[in-house]
């Protein structure tokens, strides 16, 4: 599967969403939209006591938890989760049997299923009952793990218990039926879709030429591309190797032109799997389905659901789970398909009066801002507000002469923060440097510039040429910035 | 730190790294909050020309009030722009009758000669100083003529672009800077012309070296020194001195001629020393002024005549020189405004022993991405702190962020690093269950995953950083490095110093050889050198 067709938000370029992974870039996204449309963004240390939001004990909470305010209220995220999802229903969706239940009490269908002790005998005959294939998966895991899936009868499923439990520490597992069809992950925000992604398993395309393990390294190259899926590499462990053998191939195997070569069986995308969005593909019925299941639990107005479509019949689908703390970066950074802006549903809904906000494009140094509430050396640090493009001027201006090692650059950036303006200085030839600059008053534009003719005490400035820019032309980062590079 | 005064206040010798003018008193009024249990936060004051442009918030939850340097947001808007503004400040003083020089203030419309004509009537010595200037700048002192006068106006209104300025009699006096809050008086010191005190043995230049280094010592004049220049050659000399000279035990030698160089001045604690009445003074005109309590009031005072004149009411001053004088008793300033603002913390005994990374969160703040920054509560219960040493550690990355989540989450303050000896030593403080947490789970959890051969518990008395910090083991290329770095900085400024000392002896000599006698005498000399062959 290639990412040609992919289609991204312009409002996050690469360079907004730089070294941010996992978990925190979900939380990042949410704050970043909040903030870049006024509203007040403060990040929290590790384990204040004011976060009211239910968590798994031991979850580290830093660059994780933040809270968006606007003059009359504030609401707190942990990842994803805001405070609108009560705990009650974070720990309803902690426990899959339990959720399952409440779904089906309303009539929507799920996947069904039971839950045993792991050494429970009555696990032959429940599987009969419900009948083969079966899947078992931890009552309470997350992320697919110890998810073992199309077991097709008795034998098959004592090995896959035995091998559960040398892997797994889990002491409760769910039987459920087998579905087949493909399972859909369908971001929910109040009694909208917002996006819905096909998690296809790890793959590659032949192209007739390149073996195997040459696409494999292709598509990582590729993947690096995706901001979400950067840290995501497809690696060849046992299992990859396992199916390889099983289709008859070697990671030296060369496919034919066009052909993909499917090589998991969990789709998960940190084992390497395509996020494809769904969205306009997915039927309004099987929508209906998420909503409704999602809105049949207490109080939780935000949500990604799985939901396994019935290959004979697109309109009917069965729900799997729900997740209150969902990962909404790969909605928003997909490998196919059009990007889904779930961070603008989001605060949309926590915020509806910033809907027509004016956003501003500005973004700020998230890994820089952490450090001191790392160390615990700050409790909360809150970020400046976000510039408004439409107040804000821009001025590029290529300085050349005696710049360089002589402290201009950093005599530069200090005068430039003093004035409060943001932007950049870096080197882009032979003594010339190219200083960007944006403030909201021409007046200080005017007298920053001077000052970077006149340069520190051992510089030269031989010339200055100024140019005025747009300020939508770049993305601009709060601070002034020494780029040390000649890259970008 | 080197030697900390014991004069000095022994909580404050417990300061991050890195903090020193304006910062000091920052550090000093914020940390006095925040270890009684307020809550701090620090803001970037908006704009970019206000300096310092860092404010911050004490609270207690219920209350909260915003500080700038040592003023607090009991000081209103109308009482800083009075002190802002001499002729008002004057204007209040005068109607309260409070001592002030006698004078008057002119605007641009005056013109020079009008201004020359009031001075004569007011009689001389006279002093010219511009109305809105900062910290001395363009104050001429001691003008007794009227070609000083005209010089000197014409100097302030031309020179220093000050069109406004004000005249009035100059009084023989020293400089006295008294801190008044709540209608009394905290603290006061005087500024003293730069001085050495002999001990009978070392020369005044030598003297002055060693007063170099107390002043080094000294977080808010480190930066002062006293630089030996021809002008203070020449004080000497006509004193009857010279850098050779030594003076005998206890003598005070003033090196400088007063009124000049008032950056290389020493504060003097003269909080005792001072009278009633001129405290009264000094009580006096800060009720005069509405909506002040609290401000540090300039005095000028002739200790013969035990008078005094107010000379300007500064509602944003530095305490520093109260908390650090080279002479005297440390008042502390911080606690009175701190008492004054939240009197139900006055009693808050138990203070934590902690101190807060300002030039961190300075730079977070300054990097133009945050706007407000909180800095950590910490328990002001009963704290422990304890200190272990392991032994046969490897510290990798995985090591170190266990020990800090598990510190963190339990709220420890401390760090980890690496000992001269190669043993890992972890420092923690919080509460006695916490700790006692912490140390089950290093025995239980840690020291098997991460094959800790032993580990050893210490009690520890440290004063800690505030936070949970990894120390990196010191790279010892890295090291080396930066010494060399150092000393071929050293060597540089070595051989341009022997430079300019060729360039100069070249010249003598040059001017030596031209000289009318030189020329004279080279037949002669000539001939010598010869006769010497």
């Amino acid at each position: 599967m290639s990412n040609i067709n992919v289609e991204l938000l312009p409002k996050l370029p690469k360079e907004v969403v730089e070294g941010i992974e996992g978990f925190k870039l979900d939380s990042y996204l949410i704050a970043l939209e909040g903030w870049r449309r006024g509203l007040k963004l403060t990040w929290y240390k590790e384990s204040v006591s004011h976060l009211n939001l239910a968590m798994k004990s031991g979850n580290m909470t830093l660059g994780k938890h933040f809270s968006l305010s606007s003059d009359t209220t504030t609401h707190h995220f942990f990842c994803s989760r805001g405070d609108k999802v009560s705990n009650e229903a974070y720990r309803i969706c902690q426990d899959k049997k339990e959720t399952q239940k409440i779904i089906s009490d309303k009539g929507i269908p799920v996947t069904g299923g039971e839950q045993f002790k792991i050494n429970d005998k009555n696990i032959y005959d429940y599987s009969e009952k419900i009948g083969f294939p079966v899947v078992i998966k931890p009552a309470n895991g997350t992320m697919g793990r110890g998810v073992y899936t199309n077991i097709k009868d008795r034998e098959a499923l004592g090995n896959a218990i035995v091998d559960f439990k040398k892997r797994y520490s889990y002491k409760e597992i769910l039987i459920e039926k087998h579905f087949f069809g493909d399972e859909y992950r369908i971001y929910v925000v109040g009694d909208k879709v917002i996006g819905a992604t096909n998690r296809v398993p790890a793959n590659v395309q032949g192209d007739g030429k390149h073996s195997i393990s040459e696409l494999i390294e292709l598509k990582n190259e590729e993947r690096l591309e995706n901001p979400y899926l950067k840290s995501k590499p497809i690696k060849v462990d046992y299992e990859i190797e396992l199916t390889l053998k099983e289709l008859g191939l070697t990671p030296d195997s060369v496919p034919g032109e066009g052909e993909t070569i499917s090589m998991r069986k969990v789709s998960n995308l940190s084992a390497g799997g395509d996020p494809l969005d769904f969205t306009d593909e997915l039927t309004d019925e099987v929508k209906q389905i998420a909503i409704d299941g999602v809105n049949a639990l207490p109080s939780i107005p935000q949500a990604g659901i799985d939901v396994i479509v019935n290959p004979e019949d697109d309109k009917k689908g069965n729900i799997l789970e729900v997740n209150g703390t969902a990962e909404i970066a790969f909605h928003m950074f997909p490998w196919n398909g059009k990007a889904r802006d779930v961070s603008g549903a989001i605060v949309d809904y926590y915020f509806p009066e910033t809907a027509d906000a004016e956003r501003s494009t500005w973004y700020f140094d998230y890994p820089s801002v952490l450090e001191p509430l790392r160390t615990s050396a700050a409790e909360e640090v809150m970020i400046a507000q976000a510039p408004v493009n439409t107040q804000m001027q821009a001025r590029r201006f290529v300085v050349k002469g005696k710049v360089l090692r002589v402290g201009y650059m950093s005599f530069i950036r200090r005068q430039a923060l003093k004035r409060n303006l943001h932007g950049y200085v870096r080197k882009v030839g032979r003594n010339t440097l190219e200083v960007i600059v944006s403030g909201p008053d021409e007046i200080v534009l005017e007298n920053f510039k001077k000052i970077c003719n006149r340069g520190s005490k051992k510089s030269k400035v031989e010339s200055l040429e100024e140019t005025k820019i747009s300020v939508n032309s770049k993305t601009f980062k709060l601070g002034f910035q020494i780029l040390l590079s000649n890259k970008k | 730190m080197g030697n900390f005064d014991e004069n000095w206040l022994p909580h404050l010798n417990n300061r991050p790294p890195g903090i020193s003018a304006y910062r000091t008193d920052i550090y000093a009024m914020a940390s006095e909050g925040w270890r009684r249990g307020l809550t701090l936060k620090f803001i970037k004051a908006p704009g970019y020309n206000i300096s310092p442009s860092l404010k911050y918030s004490l609270s207690d939850g219920k209350k909260e009030h915003v500080f700038s340097v040592a003023r607090g947001d009991a000081v209103t808007r109308d009482a800083i722009r009075i002190c802002e503004e001499k002729p008002l400040t004057y204007y209040y003083l005068k109607k309260n009758n409070v001592p002030i020089p006698e004078g008057e203030s002119f605007n641009d419309t005056v013109d020079d000669h009008e201004i020359v004509e009031y001075g004569k009537k007011l009689g001389f010595p006279l002093v010219v100083k511009p109305t809105d200037g900062k910290s001395g700048e363009g104050v001429i002192t001691d003008i007794k003529t009227v070609e000083e006068l005209e010089n000197a106006v014409k100097h302030v209104r031309e020179n220093l672009n000050y069109k406004n300025l004000i005249i009035e009699r100059f009084i023989v006096g020293i400089d006295y800077r008294v801190y008044v809050i709540d209608g009394y008086v905290a603290g006061a010191y005087k500024r003293i012309t730069a001085n050495v005190i002999g001990d009978g043995k070392s020369t005044i230049s030598e003297l002055i070296k060693l007063k170099n280094l107390k002043r080094k010592n000294n977080p808010f004049i480190k930066n002062r020194s006293i630089k030996i220049n021809q002008d203070l050659k020449d004080f000497l000399k006509s004193n009857n001195y010279s850098l050779t000279s030594i003076p005998a035990e206890g003598k005070r030698v003033y090196v400088r001629a007063h009124g000049t160089y008032f950056k290389e001045r020493d504060p003097v604690d003269v909080t005792d020393d001072m009278s009633d009445n001129l405290k009264q003074i000094a009580v006096d005109a800060v009720a005069a002024i509405p909506g002040l309590p609290h401000c540090n009031v300039d005095m000028l005072i002739n200790e013969e005549e035990k008078i005094g004149f107010i000379n300007e009411i500064n509602s944003r001053p530095q305490i520093s020189n109260h908390l650090f004088p080279m002479e005297g008793k440390a008042r502390d300033i911080p606690k009175a405004i701190i008492d004054y603002y939240f009197p139900e913390t006055i009693d808050n005994a138990k203070r934590n022993k902690y101190y807060f990374d300002l030039r961190f969160i300075y730079e977070t703040l300054w990097s133009g991405n945050a706007k407000e920054v909180t800095v950590p509560d910490v328990n002001r219960g009963k704290i422990i702190s304890k200190r272990f040493l392991l032994s046969g550690v490897d510290r990798t990355r995985l090591f170190d962020r266990n020990v800090r989540k598990h510190a963190i989450l339990l709220k420890l303050n401390g760090y980890i690093k690496t000992l001269e000896s190669g043993n890992t030593s972890i420092v923690v403080s919080g509460t006695p269950k916490r700790v006692r947490q912490f140390k089950d789970i290093l025995n239980n959890q840690l020291k098997k995953r991460f094959k800790i051969q032993s580990i050893t518990e210490k009690f520890s008395s440290r004063n800690l950083k505030v936070g949970f910090h990894i120390i990196q083991k010191k790279n010892v290329k890295a090291e080396e490095m930066e010494n060399l770095k150092s000393e071929l900085k050293k060597y540089k400024n070595q051989v341009n110093k022997v430079k300019e000392e060729k360039k100069q002896l070249e010249d003598e000599l040059e001017s030596i050889k031209n000289s009318r006698s030189q020329k004279i005498t080279q037949p002669l000399r000539t001939f010598r050198s010869k006769f010497k062959k």
